[in-house]
């Protein structure tokens, strides 16, 4: 009589217990595919990566231990602060003048007497969805020392023909035309969609009180804009220190730092994927990192001080 | 009830859970043995390192077991790839190595050494400097089998070299350009007769004339020697070509080369056997190449190998099919079909060598080419080799395309090449 009463209670406590872990459980499960996919692909390399910016590793031997030597190596390293150098002239001539147009074309294709406006917004943003490596190799044919169009208008026009590629001025520029023309439709359709978000009311006011299309744009769209732009602004410094694609595709041989063809990125991939130095390549990746923490900062502390505060 | 729709949704979870873990773990070794106890081995090889006719000859030789080819894109991730399989049991049984076989031979553990299945008593067959490469310092252990290799030859072009007032039977080129020398005064005489320049480039030039070298960056040591002094005649060689602008400035793998082949804006070069199909991109050019000895020196550029690495469950078996796969019978369908050079000189007596191309005004091209594959001295190269002397070719480029100081251009490369560890 006691057994099978015993029986119950432990079937019971057994089903109630079971309940109580399937309960806690379940969200944890649930949220399990990012996390497994997560520790696999984003934090297992990432650990891995900063053991060996201590260590020397070729790729198949044994990771040998070498302290801070790398990190040494890293800040008398040339290529490494030429190649930053590189990054950010890149960066800059790519991101202010594409910011610039995909906000003056948002505003011009926001206006009330363009029409047609689907057409131009699928046009402009028709360049995001293709690849990398097809147009820079296209860029990289327009640009070409010999048979490129561009060399071929200016001996049209009795000019000397311009070595493109191999001139540290002209191929970080070219670099950033590849952006450029790439990511100018994506901001313009961010853009696009922050103006509809501003009320009418605000221009029509302004419109009654005399204000000219250029007052419009700097007196009411830019600020109220702001917020916007900045997300833009983060989203192409992101983007823009990890230029790789472009230049590698462009150069695909004898890249130098001193030819201004090589990026942080393009560096890390040639120190250790060509030289098989993973030690020394995670080093410098570090050093990527901590410079996008640093440009990251300084973002923080612009949109939580300078622009929220509005004009403080 | 609801209690059981909660347990289901648990289970069911716990299933979803399970099947995203076996997913990323990915399956195990597959097993050496197939169902019906065939020997199951995968060779993994690069596109165009062996020729369907040698891989289904292959097949047939060796019914019982069951061979799986597996073609992968010939870029520098096929060589980041091998490395990471060495150390995964995932890998495959046999795989290609390219002429860069001395990034690996530090890790010859990894491999299955041949010199244990009784290789070198076939030794003699194969050239002697391509096969010397595939073993470690101490001649103990060897990792991989020659399959094809790529002797050298004078690309040079008939029509500018006639407008030039050089002579443009081969033979009499291979008498008069004999030192490298002679290839400078000859690039002399085509820029003062038609003010065209003899050499596509600087780095392409520093390349000719590094695989000339009989000997390495760096000593059996390790220590960098920059091919005891030879280098740096190579170098200022080169610096003087560029002085006195004999070199184009194009890079060779680049759509501008064959551009500056079909208009012809460039002499000659030194290049492989192998070349022979890449010259005929440029299609506007053909009948107006020859080739001819190479001038300073016997020299290779390329050439594929064989390994079976450790992990191999059937070593005997993948042993006995990289044999095959190198055999007579095997490289002359590859020389037949993908046009790759033999490892067995056997072959070179051979009437399938005989290639007389019409884009070569029908000169038979293999004949300089065999000259140099029995010539060739082997070179002792460390796993840093290519990496160091990346770094000049690096700096000679910048020498040519910005100007840069010779002698600092120099003394920057061995900067870099002496961190190099």
């Amino acid at each position: 009589m006691d057994d099978t009463i015993n029986d119950v209670k432990d079937k019971k406590s057994f089903k109630d217990k079971y309940s109580k872990i399937s309960e806690k459980a379940t969200p944890y499960i649930f949220i399990a595919p990012f996390y497994i996919l997560f520790l696999i692909f984003g934090l297992f390399p990432i650990v891995f990566s900063a053991i060996l910016a201590f260590s020397k590793w070729d790729g198949i031997g044994d990771v040998q231990f070498t302290g801070l030597e790398n990190f040494k190596t890293l800040l008398a390293d040339t290529d490494f602060w030429l190649s930053i150098k590189n990054t950010l002239i890149i960066w800059v001539i790519q991101t202010v003048p594409m910011l610039v147009i995909a906000l003056v074309l948002a505003f011009l294709i926001n206006l009330s007497i363009v029409k047609r406006k689907e057409f131009y917004k699928t046009t402009f943003f028709l360049p995001y969805v293709t690849s990398v490596v097809a147009v820079t190799i296209l860029f990289g044919l327009i640009f070409s020392n010999q048979s490129g169009l561009i060399n071929a208008v200016l001996e049209l026009l009795g000019k000397e023909p311009i070595a493109f590629i191999d001139s540290p001025f002209w191929i970080r520029i070219i670099i950033a035309l590849v952006g450029i023309w790439q990511y100018l439709g994506y901001n313009m359709i961010i853009y696009f969609s922050g103006l509809q978000k501003i009320s009418a009311d605000y221009y029509e006011a302004a419109i009654i009180d005399g204000a000219s299309n250029y007052q419009l744009f700097t007196k009411i769209t830019v600020p109220l804009l702001k917020p916007i732009i900045l997300f833009t602004v983060m989203m192409s410094t992101i983007g823009g220190l990890q230029v790789f694609a472009e230049a590698q595709v462009l150069v695909p041989t004898n890249a130098t730092a001193e030819g201004g063809a090589l990026t942080i990125v393009y560096y890390i991939y040639q120190t250790a994927f060509l030289q098989s130095r993973y030690g020394y390549g995670s080093t410098i990746t570090w050093g990527l990192v901590v410079i996008i923490l640093i440009i990251s900062l300084i973002n923080w502390y612009l949109t939580s001080y300078r622009i929220k505060g509005e004009d403080d | 009830m609801r209690k059981r729709k909660k347990f289901f949704g648990f289970l069911s979870s716990l299933l979803v859970l399970m099947l995203v873990l076996a997913g990323c773990s990915g399956s195990d070794e597959a097993g050496s043995k197939t169902s019906d106890g065939k020997v199951k081995l995968t060779i993994n090889y690069y596109v165009g390192a062996i020729s369907k006719g040698s891989m289904d000859a292959a097949k047939k030789a060796f019914p019982d077991y069951e061979l799986n080819f597996v073609e992968l894109p010939a870029d520098n991730n096929y060589d980041v790839k091998l490395k990471t399989s060495l150390n995964s049991k995932s890998a495959p049984d046999i795989a290609t190595v390219n002429s860069n076989i001395q990034d690996f031979l530090p890790y010859a553990d990894k491999f299955v050494n041949l010199l244990e299945y009784d290789a070198d008593k076939i030794a003699d067959q194969y050239v002697e400097w391509k096969w010397e490469a595939a073993k470690t310092g101490d001649k103990k252990s060897m990792i991989a089998m020659p399959l094809d290799i790529g002797p050298t030859g004078l690309f040079y072009r008939v029509d500018l070299f006639e407008e030039a007032g050089l002579p443009t039977d081969p033979k009499e080129v291979s008498n008069l350009i004999v030192t490298k020398e002679d290839y400078l005064e000859a690039a002399k005489k085509m820029n003062e007769a038609i003010g065209k320049p003899m050499f596509l480039s600087a780095v392409g030039l520093l390349g000719e004339q590094y695989r000339a070298l009989d000997s390495g960056m760096y000593n059996e040591k390790g220590e960098l020697t920059l091919a005891d002094g030879q280098l740096k005649d190579a170098w200022d060689f080169v610096v003087k070509a560029i002085d006195a602008g004999y070199t184009l400035g194009t890079k060779s793998n680049s759509i501008d080369n064959v551009n500056a082949i079909n208009e012809g804006m460039y002499g000659a070069y030194i290049g492989a056997s192998w070349g022979v199909m890449d010259v005929k991109d440029a299609d506007k050019s053909a009948g107006k190449w020859r080739i001819a000895k190479t001038p300073g020196g016997y020299s290779n550029q390329g050439g594929s190998y064989l390994a079976v690495l450790g992990n191999t469950a059937n070593p005997k078996e993948a042993v006995e099919v990289v044999k095959y796969l190198t055999n007579e019978e095997s490289q002359l369908a590859n020389l037949t079909e993908n046009s790759l050079f033999p490892s067995l000189k056997s072959i070179y007596e051979k009437p399938e060598m005989i290639s007389k191309d019409e884009f070569f005004g029908g000169q038979d091209v293999n004949e300089y080419f065999i000259d140099a594959a029995e010539n060739i001295t082997y070179v002792y190269r460390d796993t840093r080799d290519t990496s160091a002397f990346t770094y000049f070719e690096d700096q000679i480029s910048l020498v040519e395309s910005q100007g840069k100081d010779p002698e600092k251009a120099w003394n920057d490369a061995v900067k870099k090449a002496e961190v190099l560890k």
